[in-house]
């Protein structure tokens, strides 16, 4: 990440439609459990969603702020982690 | 009002980690001041950030070979190994008010660069060229030095961090799986040139206590108030001690 962040976010897909998401790294965020506010929004979503929206969705609804990292940086991973699952 | 300064000497892991949260409690109910606390780990532990994945981060089997313990800490960021006698831990929890009052800061990376600011002035005592390089790093010519955590909870910050007397790299990549190069030459080298130590930037005839004191008297200079050597109350330690269940439970170092 631009912030020299690492974000790595694991998904269990059925389907195309996510079922578990996990986003793990070095990265800052507060307060620290919005992160599992932001998973539990990816759940039910599918890839031609927009995560940029549901991610931003939560941010702004938690009150979240991130450091390290933007909603953005965090859309490719989770984009990258889907088409990974679907290969 | 007069800051407080603790020196708790050595700690495991789970009580380092506990008393730190059970001051940030208290710094929010107002039962204590705003404190700089100073610690070393014993035995050598491995920290987590708090959204990193125990399994990717940590080699438990290396850990468990070597006694060394993995606390997961409640503030973000890597993975660190605290070396007995290798480091000097700091911990720094002040409300944003209070600090803001002090040393004004926009955001939360102005909030790291103003703590961080304190440690700079601190090493600098010492005769090292230290700066800041966010997001939460202190650095000498380009080589970390130090590393940054902060958590925040009801107007108050707690900033710790890890200043590196010396390092064991070969140790340090066997219990963190952050490197899968192997213990080459190349790989220690890497490091040697990435990072860099209180031994290597003065001499190795500095001792704890010196990076202790000058610790304490730049966070004094930075933000211009006394901090008074004190020791933690009980409630402290009856809270740490409540806490230090939890950080020591597989539920919170595995959550993730």
């Amino acid at each position: 990440m631009r912030g020299g962040k690492l974000i790595k976010v694991t998904l269990e897909v059925e389907g195309c439609v996510i079922k578990c998401a996990r986003i793990c790294g070095d990265f800052f965020l507060y307060p620290e459990d919005a992160i599992e506010c932001i998973e539990r929004a990816l759940e039910g979503a599918r890839l031609d969603s927009d995560f940029e929206r549901i991610i931003a969705e939560e941010v702004e609804r938690s009150g979240a702020q991130l450091l390290g990292f933007s909603v953005e940086d965090l859309c490719v991973a989770v984009r990258l982690a889907f088409q990974s699952r679907l290969r | 009002m007069a800051w407080r300064f603790l020196d708790t000497g050595e700690g495991d892991a789970y009580w380092n980690m506990a008393l730190d949260e059970a001051i940030l409690t208290l710094r929010i109910d107002g039962r204590v001041p705003a404190t700089l606390r100073v610690y070393t780990w014993r035995p050598s532990a491995v920290s987590i950030g708090y959204f990193q994945s125990l399994e990717e981060e940590v080699d438990l089997e290396a850990c468990r070979a070597l006694g060394v313990d993995v606390v997961r800490r409640i503030t973000g960021g890597g993975a660190v190994y605290h070396e007995c006698g290798g480091e000097l831990t700091y911990t720094f929890v002040a409300s944003e008010e209070e600090l803001k009052a002090r040393r004004f800061f926009a955001d939360i990376q102005g909030s790291y660069e103003v703590i961080c600011g304190a440690l700079v002035k601190g090493l600098r005592r010492l005769g090292i060229n230290a700066e800041f390089r966010p997001v939460n790093d202190i650095v000498v010519n380009g080589r970390k030095i130090s590393g940054n955590a902060q958590t925040r909870r009801r107007g108050v910050i707690l900033q710790h961090g890890t200043i590196l007397l010396k390092t064991d790299i070969p140790t340090m990549f066997r219990v963190l799986r952050v490197s899968r190069e192997k213990v080459s030459d190349k790989a220690v080298k890497a490091v040697e040139d990435r990072v860099t130590t209180i031994f290597r930037e003065v001499s190795s005839s500095v001792t704890l206590d010196d990076v202790k004191e000058s610790l304490r008297k730049g966070f004094a200079e930075h933000f211009g108030v006394e901090f008074v050597a004190s020791t933690p109350t009980q409630v402290e330690l009856d809270l740490a001690s409540e806490y230090r269940k939890r950080f020591s439970s597989w539920d919170w170092v595995a959550r993730r």
